[in-house]
């Protein structure tokens, strides 16, 4: 207050004064940013690092004693490792099993998971009112953050009897529940929530003005999502679609528990059933059995190679999908282009210039707009050279493509009569096609009436002929190979002589008409536009059937040479063959249609239809196409046979109806697909507790409900009563829990069960059996202490780094792919990482400290990024400010943007120590003991060491189903670290919640 | 005669400025008087916001920013690294066209300045603060609410207080980017005001859009299109009789 003027005044000045005078020290800004420049580019060293010891571990495999080549060890199918240790046999790596496995599962989690996943993303983006989307979105991400081990337990405790159950006859042969099928509904709910979120983010950040327009023009809702919303974020779901994959792709705990475990090859047809193995699994559980330094060490390493490669090819695709959509909506700005048509005998110019003709040409001073430039573009293009390059390459793949049905699938008759009847009706399709073609063609011939023409148009018509005939002549061929095999052989040789003149004269037409053209540039618009669409559409049609040429012709060389040779061959090196084939299909059908993308690209914008429908197109064949393959391996032909068609039937069937009605069947099938994902979480709930009440007692639950009463009467109170709050909804549900057990089951629980409360204080006894977990709860405890107290400074630093000091740049982009990549990894491969390193390398042994150094690699790419993100999504407003004031880039920071960053922060430290607590594969590699002598903590004073094994809560879990037989201890401790779990959470939500507020 | 000689705060000598490959700015000469408004006015884009901007080194933390010729703070280069953007910023304050005011309490809001330059002590920072935000006409609205959040006042109350912390460091120069552009008229009328009791005290340059604004409060007049400066001089001069046939068309609506 200003009581003496005066004084008052010369005080002032004296401190402004001192204000002017006071110099900002230059303060070690070196020092500050190069332990930035550190931190930040920390996650290529990590990836560097990882690569360069889970390599090095790797490559003495090569010289194992066996012999085996690295082609044999992913081709062949036997994996014995452990008739290494016996003295007169040689251990068999073969691994094609396994990895067959790992991708197996990985379809078949997607089977369950994409239908739940998107149709829960539409309900919470488009159907759900605002309370409940909240409500389902905070439960979906709660599924998130359940650890694997937990869903491994409900998996083996529930899931596998509810399967023998539900399939009787099949218990008969042998079936115990654990199978392909119990993985992948497990990984589908694990996969779910990315699904769920990912492509709940790409529904939502659709420009709402699509929609407004499309409501505005008298469409339903559900027209709108379908025909508008979902195409546009197409890009999105599939990204979704693709990360959903690497996280099945990685699961190792959950599959360990459910999948069976076996190493024998699954056969189709119902290998749903099959028991089998996957690459996380083999190393989870081969690991500990291995001897160190020996082939079967190594060779695991090799599978964690393989499985780091194939996660790094995951995510690298979906971010490159996930920057496409970046670039859709915020595009790069467009240079103008200029240049010249053609390079041959008349050089033209894009633009209104005149273009010169030679003497006789009708149109010498017509001036070209940009369609018609663009259609002789097109005609002009270097489609007619690449085609005989790209039909030689598709002939070729195809028959290796088949090869591969051959090598999957029985050889079954029966089979080749649906894909028989497929390709009749593709042929057909085909020559509809070619008829609008060039009946279009024909049309421009009759406008202009230039000599010549007519003869290419002929010898076009011509080759398509012959083309449509031999594939019918070959599969007519097929159909009597069991008749009559002189016969097949003719017609087979005269139907592969008849095509081959067919795609020459095709050729040469296409070649002609081109040469033609160039001299005679010919004034034409739409009906080439529309011509050149459909010769997209044929070609792809042709594609297909071509597929079943090769294969033909395969199948009679195989069974014509006589020799069991190639087949024998074939059998034996299947699933290589496989992966080959399709790889090379792959990239056959790409480069075939890249190349039409490349003319497609200098197209004016009336064509760029066609290569967003070909790029649709291309993802369709991929997806359904690998499914179908897969339903046909897992299930059998007969339910492919009556799945695809129905599929077609039933969307033909909903054209039919009115829109009101479309909307009312789509929504109910949304609703079903929501509800169910939340009666999944209900029940995954429901029986943790219920383990969980036989040890602790009903006590416990009492306790929970006592809480939940005096939290809801407090927020009732305070008026801050929310139903997203999620801890009041938890606290609900287990009370509603407690009721429905306490009226099931009257007299089976005593209040306090067999360990009550102590169960969380005593140390545990006789291996297990009796006391209670101190000593794991100790254990995990310290972990998650010491593993936050390294990573949090080195993300946050880094994270700081990321956002403001770094220069955008190649480096830059590299960090952000390294660190992406570092989040998509598999928890698995950053054990077998700490193993190679700290536990041997740095000769940490395995231990506390290990197990601290590697969760740390594993959690810090996370802390990175959402620090990043949270600073950089503070307003530049606040920083300027802070900037105009006089400060430094580091004061700002530090003062102005961390604090409101620090909400955001938090949520995402907190979501790292839920992680870091629950997972279990790292830890059972380089930290994990399951019996240890008693110690309150890694310090002198209590008598521990960091050096030792410790403790752990998903350890225990582990150990206890499958060592020890003792399930319902398992569950006791599963629901103890459910509720950690939970808190975690619980305090996340909560300061998102706080920070949403500060903001506003 | 009397020899008045002029004081320039700031002079701009042949300044240049890129954006990556666009010129925003070509070969500006503008001198700015101590102790008078001067104010900035041209169509949006004109360059306007990213003049002044120079005149602090804000646009530093634009990475593809590139420039030509100097700009002088009292004789020194304020390029030159001797003068550091610290300490020119600490010289020239920036109001900024939203408000933006930390969230923080409104008390440590204006606290921050002293507090990064080294006042710490409660006292001399209550003094600093007081007497600021008397300077900015706002003491007696928030006399009782210096604890609570800044978010929670009013828009013009914010961007007061947006003054009160620039003022709190006793800068020369005054920068305004449009200040009152988000505001409402009442609020917009109250900075106007304020604005003209400051030049008493310090230099003021302030961009606008709005021509009457300009001519109500600034003694000075720079008019800029297309990032040159295509006149500039007293403002009585430029609204009533501008030389440039161009001024003339802005400021009587022909295009904008």
């Amino acid at each position: 207050m200003m009581q003496n003027p005066e004084t008052d005044k010369i005080q002032y000045s004296e401190i402004i004064e001192k204000i002017q005078k006071n110099r900002v020290k230059p303060f070690n800004q070196f020092w500050i940013t190069s332990i930035l420049y550190l931190a930040g580019i920390f996650s290529i060293i990590a990836v560097f690092f990882i690569i360069l010891f889970l390599v090095r571990e790797a490559i003495p495999f090569i010289h194992n004693e066996t012999n085996y080549s690295l082609w044999d060890f992913v081709s062949k199918v036997e994996w014995h490792p452990e008739w290494q240790l016996q003295t007169d046999r040689n251990g068999l790596y073969g691994a094609g099993g396994i990895l067959f496995g790992s991708i197996l599962v990985t379809l078949g989690s997607m089977l369950f998971a994409i239908p739940f996943g998107i149709g829960c993303a539409i309900f919470i983006a488009e159907i759900a009112p605002p309370k409940i989307k909240i409500f389902l979105k905070t439960a979906v991400e709660l599924l998130a953050g359940i650890p694997s081990i937990v869903y491994g337990f409900f998996g083996l405790r529930i899931l596998l009897p509810f399967l023998i159950k539900l399939f009787p006859e099949r218990e008969k042969m042998g079936f115990a529940g654990s199978s392909l099928l119990a993985a992948s509904i497990i990984l589908g709910i694990m996969a779910l929530p990315t699904i769920v979120s990912v492509s709940e983010d790409a529904l939502s950040s659709a420009p709402r003005e699509y929609k407004e327009a499309s409501l505005a023009m008298g469409a339903t809702k559900w027209q709108t999502t379908s025909k508008i919303l979902i195409p546009s974020s197409v890009s999105g779901i599939t990204a979704a679609v693709i990360l959903g994959m690497g996280r099945a792709i990685g699961e190792t705990m959950a599959v360990l528990l459910v999948a069976g475990n076996s190493l024998n090859f699954p056969e189709g047809p119902w290998a749903i059933f099959e028991r089998i193995r996957t690459i996380t699994a083999t190393i989870a559980i081969e690991q500990k059995e291995s001897p160190f330094g020996g082939d079967w060490f190594h060779s695991l390493f090799v599978l964690g190679v393989i499985l780091f490669l194939m996660t790094f090819l995951i995510n690298t695709i979906s971010s490159v999908i996930l920057k496409r959509i970046n670039e859709r909506f915020h595009p790069p700005p467009k240079e103008e282009e200029i240049g010249t048509l053609i390079k041959g005998k008349n050089t033209y110019e894009i633009g209104k210039q005149p273009i010169n003709f030679q003497e006789n040409s009708i149109l010498k001073e017509h001036h070209f707009n940009d369609n018609e430039i663009a259609s002789i573009q097109f005609l002009f293009g270097k489609f007619g050279r690449k085609f005989l390059i790209y039909g030689l390459m598709m002939a070729f793949s195809f028959g290796t493509f088949l090869v591969a049905i051959v090598t999957i699938i029985n050889f079954n008759f029966a089979i080749f009569l649906g894909i028989g009847l497929i390709a009749i009706g593709a042929l057909i399709g085909q020559c509809i096609v070619q008829i609008i073609l060039l009946d279009s063609i024909k049309q421009i011939n009759l406008r202009l009436k230039i000599a010549n023409f007519n003869a290419f148009f002929k010898s076009l018509v011509f080759g398509s002929i012959f083309v449509s005939f031999a594939f019918l002549m070959l599969i007519f061929a097929i159909f009597l190979f069991q008749v009559n095999l002189t016969l097949t052989i003719v017609l087979a040789c005269t139907a592969t002589i008849i095509l081959v003149c067919g795609l020459g004269f095709e050729f040469y037409s296409w070649l002609k008409i081109r040469e033609f053209l160039l001299v005679n540039p010919i004034v034409i618009k739409r009906k080439a536009i529309e011509g050149s669409k459909l010769m997209y559409i044929s070609s792809i049609v042709r594609l297909v059937l071509v597929f079943f040429v090769a294969f033909f012709c395969i199948m009679i060389i195989i069974s014509l040479t006589g020799s069991n040779e190639l087949l024998t061959w074939l059998d034996y090196n299947r699933v290589i063959v496989s992966i080959g084939i399709l790889l090379l299909m792959i990239i056959t059908v790409s480069s075939y249609l890249t190349g039409a993308f490349r003319l497609g690209r200098s197209f004016a914008p009336a064509l760029t239809e066609n290569q967003r429908s070909i790029k649709k197109l291309i993802l369709q064949i991929l997806f359904i196409g690998s499914f179908a393959l897969f339903s046909l391996y897992a299930f059998n032909w007969i339910v492919v046979i009556i799945i695809f068609p129905c599929m077609i039937i039933i969307s033909i069937f909903t054209k039919k109806l009115t829109p009101k009605i479309n909307q009312i069947l789509s929504y109910t099938l949304i609703y079903i697909l929501a509800i169910s994902v939340l009666t999944v979480l209900s029940i995954l709930t429901f029986y943790i507790y219920k383990d969980g009440l036989e040890i602790l007692g009903i006590s416990i639950l009492i306790a929970i409900g006592v809480l939940a009463l005096i939290s809801i009467i407090i927020s009732l109170l305070r008026q801050k009563f929310r139903w997203q709050n999620l801890v009041v909804w938890l606290i609900v549900m287990s009370l509603l829990t407690l009721l429905t057990l306490l009226i099931l089951n009257k007299n089976q629980w005593t209040l306090s069960g067999e360990e009550g409360f102590s169960f969380f204080f005593t140390k545990m006894q006789e291996s297990g059996d009796s006391g209670g977990i101190l000593n794991q709860i100790l254990g995990t405890f310290w972990l998650v202490l010491f593993t936050m107290l390294v990573a949090i400074p080195i993300g946050v630093y880094g994270g700081i780094y990321l956002a403001e000091y770094s220069k955008s740049g190649p480096l830059l982009n590299i960090i952000h792919s390294a660190i992406d990549n570092l989040n998509g990894t598999p928890s698995i491969v950053f054990g077998l990482f700490g193993l190679s390193f700290f536990v041997y390398y740095l000769d940490f042994k395995i231990s506390l400290l290990s197990g601290i150094l590697t969760m740390t690699i594993m959690v810090l790419p996370t802390i990175i990024r959402i620090t990043e993100e949270a600073i950089k999504a503070v307003p530049l407003g606040l920083k300027e400010g802070s900037y105009a004031m006089g400060t430094t880039k580091w004061q700002a920071i530090h003062k102005i943007a961390l604090p409101v960053a620090r909400p955001s922060i938090i949520t995402g430290v907190v979501i790292a120590m839920g992680r870091v607590a629950g997972e279990t594969a790292p830890i059972l590699l380089v930290a994990a003991a399951f019996q240890k002598r008693f110690v309150w903590g890694p310090f002198k004073i209590f008598g521990g060491s960091f050096m030792e094994e410790v403790q752990l809560l998903p350890y225990h879990i582990l150990d206890l189903t499958t060592e020890l037989q003792n399930p319902v201890r398992a569950g006791a401790t599963a629901l103890v670290l459910f509720i950690f779990v939970l808190i975690f959470f619980a305090i996340a939500t909560f300061m998102r919640l706080k920070y949403k507020k500060i903001l506003k | 005669m009397r020899n008045i000689q002029k004081e320039y705060v700031i002079e701009c000598e042949n300044f240049s400025f890129w954006y990556g490959n666009i010129q925003a700015l070509k070969d500006i000469n503008l001198k700015i008087v101590k102790n008078k408004v001067t104010a900035i006015i041209g169509p949006s884009g004109c360059g306007k916001s990213t003049l002044i901007r120079s005149f602090n080194r804000m646009n530093d933390i634009y990475e593809n920013a590139k420039y030509s010729g100097t700009i002088k703070f009292n004789g020194h280069n304020i390029f030159n690294s001797n003068l550091g953007v610290t300490e020119l910023r600490k010289q020239v304050g920036m109001i900024f066209q939203k408000p933006n005011p930390f969230p923080m309490s409104v008390w440590e809001n204006v606290a921050y300045g002293p507090k990064i330059h080294g006042i710490y002590e409660k006292k001399q920072l209550n003094i600093i603060v007081e007497h600021s935000i008397q300077l900015s006409a706002l003491w007696d609205e928030v006399k009782e609410r210096l604890g609570e959040s800044a978010i929670a006042l009013s828009g013009g109350q914010q961007q007061r207080l947006c003054i009160a912390r620039a003022l709190s460091i006793q800068p020369e120069v005054l920068l305004f980017d449009e200040p009152t552009s988000s505001l409402d008229p009442i609020a917009t009328g109250k900075i106007e005001n304020l604005i003209i009791e400051l030049k008493k005290r310090f230099t003021i340059v302030i961009v606008t859009h709005n021509m009457q604004q300009a001519a109500r409060i600034s003694d000075y007049t720079a008019f800029l299109y297309l990032g040159e400066l295509i006149e500039f001089g007293k403002t009585r001069k430029i609204f009533e009789r501008p030389n440039e046939d161009l001024t003339e068309r802005y400021i009587t609506g022909r295009f904008g």
